[in-house]
């Protein structure tokens, strides 16, 4: 079926992105599974005697309490990326800048969860 | 899109927000905030998969007074950020959506979120000796 853009709304880009669903749905996924992993995760902590350096790897030898910990990372770090996109989408409308702090803050969340998560793999492991 | 400096009648500083728009905007704000959050957990697991002396540089910022207080305020935010999030969820689920239930999920979120932040600094002192 043909489209009702003209050439040059589609060469320019205008117009409903018709891709924003699968972004809307996973932020609603990822932050239900936050419910649980994030309240596992604070109540942990909170349940620990201390959180000095033995305390921590300690905790984290378990195999639960590591696989947790890294589903808890991966929803955060992709909740986290969601939700600054909108923020910016919603506050920051200069083309050029827009798009540079969309990639800024993409690229630091899966910086931090790929160093977050190698790290808590490297403390179960080791 | 060219920059107006003709003037705006005045909105925010004298309209005063429902109790929910407050919500909305301190759900946004929670939520950022908490990505500074996720940056401090970061930082947590990768010195100490780095080693002692790299955790106990963070350890003993996290640890101290203000470090302390900040910690408690992250969680605060992250209680209410969950409440307010459910919320949401419940909204659209297509549940709850007439004034009056708004308006007391308003409450019901601000409530939790306080108790929710009062058991975990319960637990954490008991189990501490401390906050």
């Amino acid at each position: 079926m043909k489209t009702l853009r003209s050439p040059l709304g589609q060469a320019q880009g205008l117009g409903a992105a018709k891709e924003g669903v699968s972004h809307w749905w996973v932020q609603r996924l990822t932050g239900a599974a936050l419910v649980p992993l994030g309240l596992w995760f604070v109540f942990s902590l909170a349940s620990l005697t201390g959180m000095d350096y033995v305390h921590i790897r300690t905790w984290l030898h378990g195999p639960v309490n590591a696989s947790l910990m890294v589903l808890m990372l991966i929803a955060t770090f992709y909740h986290l990326q969601l939700g600054m996109q909108v923020i910016v989408e919603d506050y920051v409308h200069s083309g050029k800048a827009k798009l540079l702090i969309l990639v800024v803050i993409n690229f630091g969340c899966w910086l931090l969860g790929a160093a977050s998560i190698l790290s808590v793999l490297k403390i179960f492991l080791g | 899109m060219s920059p107006d400096s003709r003037p705006l009648s005045p909105h925010l500083q004298i309209y005063r927000l429902p109790l929910t728009a407050l919500l909305s905007i301190a759900h946004r704000i929670s939520g950022a905030s908490l990505g500074l959050a996720a940056l401090a957990i970061a930082i947590l697991f990768i010195t100490a998969a780095i080693g002692e002396s790299a955790y106990a540089v963070a350890h003993s910022i996290f640890a101290s007074g203000p470090g302390r207080v900040l910690v408690w305020l992250f969680v605060y935010g992250f209680n209410f950020h969950l409440c307010n999030g459910v919320r949401h969820l419940v909204w659209d689920g297509g549940y709850a959506l007439d004034l009056k239930s708004v308006d007391r999920g308003a409450m019901l979120v601000l409530v939790v979120s306080a108790v929710l932040t009062i058991i975990v600094m319960a637990v954490s002192a008991s189990m501490r000796g401390g906050l």
